[in-house]
């Protein structure tokens, strides 16, 4: 029985090979870049929202909306740095309508769970008290702070990710830790002295 | 606590992790500022430990093979030469019609008689203004061809401007071609010059009214006033 084959109007069953192996060429290579920094993605994430099951959906966004848009990425090396981008940025946006959400519902509840909060001394508590100084950084900083302490990243690494000078990376650095620094001493001091 | 002198530079330094000799030497005298700064130290210490265990969660095994499910379902992408073979294709065809429509409109019917009525004219018409003589031409062919009216032959059209001219204004029009290439000075003189108002005020004698009745607009016999 003879087999007929379904093509487009106008291009040859050669054209379509020839697109289609292309295609399998981006999406294997799309994979390969996705294994080595989905995880990067994922920590940004996580950074960010503090919720693994949001971080996961904004990191598997993140990856998509990367592979949509893969084949206009000129250089495939900057893959690393444009997925911190995208993923911080869903991310933050993601915290936004959720904090925006939080506050119409239940204003009252959160406050009282932030005066627990403070009442505890544990080093739990001193991460959620670190986190929670961590969301009144600016956007800059936190990034800045989230990579350094990320996967062991230099700040050579950190300003080729982020595309700025290394200079920057370090004033941001330093500006960070001494913000957090501020909202924790009062935290930490008892515990040290001690 | 530290000493005023040294409180923002050691607070910097343990921010920075960056101590300068100076402030090296200062700690090693002052015990104060050592226990000081070394509370800094731990300060700082938690927060990186706290930052790193943050940072770095453990990524959930189910997160990549998600995604490739989900990048199943996902068009694949194109590749970006496909787009710009698109474009580029486009602009061609608008090219090609362009041409196309411009030769169309070049391909109009050839006219026996090619002039413009100059605006100013000048003794040496003949030599400057092409118009005249393209239609100079065309008369003489006209004139071998006996030809009365513009016959339409598709030939590519001339540069210059065409104007048909009935039969009856030939003459007119060769007379007044013959009138413009004639090297005359008078053909030149087209701008006159208007002699400038005298400024002194010319003297008028005194008007003189010889007499005046005046009478009430009912005065008249048929009703009418006079002034």
């Amino acid at each position: 029985m003879q087999e007929f084959v379904l093509i487009e109007p106008g291009s040859t069953a050669k054209a379509e090979w020839t697109r289609e192996a292309e295609r399998s060429a981006i999406r294997r290579e799309f994979e390969e870049r996705m294994a080595d920094s989905g995880a990067l993605a994922y920590r940004v994430a996580r950074g960010v929202l503090r919720n693994d099951a949001d971080a996961e959906d904004v990191a598997q966004e993140a990856l998509l909306r990367a592979f949509r848009k893969f084949a206009r990425l000129r250089d495939r090396t900057r893959f690393r740095a444009w997925l911190v981008r995208i993923s911080f940025r869903i991310a933050l946006d993601r915290l936004r309508s959720a904090k925006r959400r939080e506050l119409r519902e239940a204003e009252w509840m959160r406050e009282r769970k932030r005066g627990q909060a403070w009442s505890q001394q544990s080093s739990n508590e001193f991460q959620k008290q670190l986190e929670s100084a961590m969301d009144e950084l600016p956007e800059k900083l936190r990034l800045v702070l989230l990579l350094s302490a990320m996967e062991g990243h230099t700040l050579e690494e950190v300003s080729t990710l982020l595309s700025v000078p290394v200079g920057t990376v370090k004033s941001r650095m330093f500006f960070a830790r001494k913000q957090l620094a501020e909202k924790l001493r009062c935290f930490v001091k008892p515990t040290i002295d001690r | 606590m530290f000493c005023e002198a040294y409180n923002r530079s050691l607070m910097d330094a343990a921010a920075s992790s960056e101590l300068s000799p100076k402030l090296r030497g200062h700690l090693a005298e002052c015990e104060s500022c050592h226990s000081a700064f070394a509370q800094e130290q731990s300060l700082y210490a938690a927060i990186d430990t706290g930052l790193r265990a943050a940072a770095n969660a453990e990524i959930p095994s189910t997160l990549l093979p998600r995604v490739r499910v989900a990048l199943n379902n996902e068009p694949l992408p194109h590749a970006n030469f496909q787009k710009w073979v698109f474009v580029s294709a486009v602009f061609a065809g608008a090219f090609i019609l362009t041409v196309i429509f411009e030769l169309r409109h070049r391909e109009a019917p050839a006219t026996t008689v090619t002039a413009e009525t100059p605006a100013l004219p000048s003794p040496r018409l003949n030599e400057l203004h092409p118009f005249a003589l393209a239609a100079e031409n065309s008369i003489q062919q006209s004139k071998k061809a006996e030809a009365t009216r513009p016959i339409p032959t598709g030939a590519a059209a001339p540069l210059t401007a065409e104007v048909l001219v009935p039969n009856e204004e030939r003459a007119a029009f060769e007379k007044f071609l013959a009138r413009e290439k004639a090297p005359s000075e008078n053909s030149s003189a087209a701008v006159l010059l208007v002699p400038e108002a005298p400024k002194e005020l010319v003297p008028l004698p005194a008007v003189e009214i010889a007499s005046l009745k005046v009478l009430p607009l009912n005065g008249g016999e048929d009703g009418q006033g006079e002034f």
